[in-house]
């Protein structure tokens, strides 16, 4: 059977936190044409601050959850979701270093890193625009959105989501 | 720097569900791509979309508050005390403006798509957006009317002044709308004055192109451009917009011309969809419905530039229109009462 672990109940509680706010809430802040990615920031945040855990069904899911939601390709967020949470969890396991920087690193630069790849898909499957454009026009100023939203989610991840082992009392705790 | 591997569940395990999942959504793109427009991926799409409308529309008052915060950060250069005395001073009449200015936009946005509807002789029916797209890639408008009200997918939408897209798929109660500003939109299209023929393609930089026409057609600024309904993708004769830019001259292979969508897709709160349009709609000029601040009426006006004369039917005023009521077989009563 299943553990239901804190960090799985707080993965399954902000995913649908998410899909809500990415319904709900992202097209009222959409600046120009950027339009915020709540699942985007989310999987990822939740890649790097619980990487052990972090597993691919979530992102799959809330991939498809994305694709059948907008117009784009159904599975194309899905696939991008999929592999960069992966590779941003192993990455975060291998060169984590207990500072702040480095997870932060790996979480822009692998929110970058989904934007691109999707922009790519979304140009490969049909849309036909120029590859510099849908980068200059769509990409860039989403990947910036994204990050900020995924700086803005990172320290409430870190906090909720991730199980912290329990401590003597009067042990000393880094905060 | 020392690597820092944990392996927390059994690698093998975490690679399988990698590979499924990779697999799983591989094989999605593929089929997606694969069917048609009716395929089933495609109407799982529509499905989730139709059960997103509710959500959606609880979500308005939230888009107006976005709104109302962005109009009072631009009046951060008032001090916060005269705000606040001539706030004090003018509560009630606020209160009683605020309203009656809603009624009159309200009013003067289904005048001008009551103008458009007397003009052209159409039939369709109207509905209100409520909801707006969720990703970056498609420019769409979720309207609040659907194959109950006899929409179809492949119809043409226009906003007050002019055409602003055309439905992609329906709903029971909704449908959506691949705006005309979107990369993937295309509309066969036509200049007004020369009747020469070209397409009309949204773009990334939210401008419209209008391409394929000709190289020894002169454009010049300010004509017009109507839907050609080449194709049968848009009904013939609506106005799309004005040429605003041409760059390049007649001849060259290069040529861009810019055009002026007709109607701002942002603000849009009403909608028509067309169901039928006058067969000699292409002939007729549109006249702009009248507006205080002018916002979206001045560029309704251009097209009389062009004037061929033929504009008889159009009128000059809207509220004179007795057509409306001819769209009362197809669309449903409280539609079409609320139009007219």
């Amino acid at each position: 059977m299943m553990e239901l672990s804190r960090e799985t109940v707080a993965g399954v509680i902000g995913a649908v936190i998410a899909v809500l706010l990415q319904i709900t809430v992202a097209p009222a802040i959409t600046l120009f044409e950027a339009v915020p990615n709540f699942i985007v920031a989310f999987c990822i945040v939740r890649a790097v601050a619980t990487p052990a855990s972090a597993g691919s069904v979530m992102p799959l899911v809330l991939g498809l959850l994305f694709d059948l939601m907008g117009g784009g390709p159904v599975g194309g967020m899905a696939f991008v979701l999929v592999l960069v949470t992966f590779l941003a969890s192993r990455l975060f396991m291998a060169l984590n270093n207990d500072t702040l920087f480095m997870p932060v690193a790996i979480m822009l630069a692998c929110i970058m890193l989904v934007e691109v790849m999707y922009g790519l898909i979304v140009v490969v499957c049909g849309a036909d625009v120029p590859l510099g454009e849908a980068f200059l026009y769509r990409t860039l100023p989403c990947m910036l959105y994204d990050c900020v939203i995924g700086l803005l989610l990172y320290p409430i991840a870190a906090r909720l989501m991730v199980d912290r082992p329990r401590v003597q009392p009067g042990t000393p705790v880094l905060r | 720097m020392a690597l820092n591997f944990q392996q927390h569940e059994p690698a093998s395990a975490g690679r399988l569900s990698l590979i499924i999942a990779l697999a799983v959504s591989l094989v999605c793109v593929g089929l997606y791509q694969a069917e048609g427009a009716t395929g089933p991926l495609h109407s799982l799409q529509s499905a989730v979309e139709g059960a997103m409308v509710p959500l959606q529309r609880a979500s308005a008052p939230l888009t107006e508050a976005v709104d109302d915060a962005g109009a009072a950060a631009a009046e951060g250069g008032v001090t916060e005390e005269t705000y606040a005395t001539l706030r004090q001073q003018n509560e009630q009449l606020v209160q009683q403006l605020a309203a009656a200015e809603e009624q009159r936009l309200e009013n003067e946005r289904l005048r001008g798509l009551l103008n458009l509807r007397d003009t052209y002789e159409i039939t369709g029916v109207s509905g209100r957006v409520i909801g707006r797209t969720t990703d970056a890639w498609n420019q769409t408008v979720t309207l609040d009317v659907g194959s109950s009200s006899g929409v179809e997918t492949g119809l043409t939408v226009l906003g007050p002044t002019g055409v602003v897209g055309q439905v992609i798929s329906v709903d029971g109660g909704s449908c959506r709308v691949r705006l005309l500003t979107d990369p993937q939109s295309g509309a066969a299209a036509m200049v007004q004055s020369s009747r020469a023929e070209g397409i009309v393609r949204g773009s990334m930089d939210g401008l419209l192109y209008l391409e394929n026409i000709g190289a020894d057609v002169n454009v010049q600024v300010g004509d017009v451009v109507l839907t050609s309904g080449l194709g049968g993708s848009y009904t013939r004769g609506l106005i799309i917009g004005t040429v605003v830019r041409v760059e390049g001259s007649a001849g060259s292979d290069t040529r861009k011309i810019v055009v002026a969508p007709n109607d701002t897709v942002s603000l849009m709160e009403e909608a028509l969809v067309v169901f039928s349009a006058a067969d000699d709609a292409a002939d007729r000029t549109v006249t702009a419905p009248t507006s205080a601040d002018g916002g979206e009426g001045a560029s309704g006006s251009d097209s009389g530039e062009s004037g061929d004369g033929n504009d008889a039917g159009s009128g000059d005023d809207s509220a004179s229109g007795d057509g409306s009521g001819d769209d009362a077989g197809r669309s449903d009563g409280t539609e079409g009462g609320e139009a007219a």
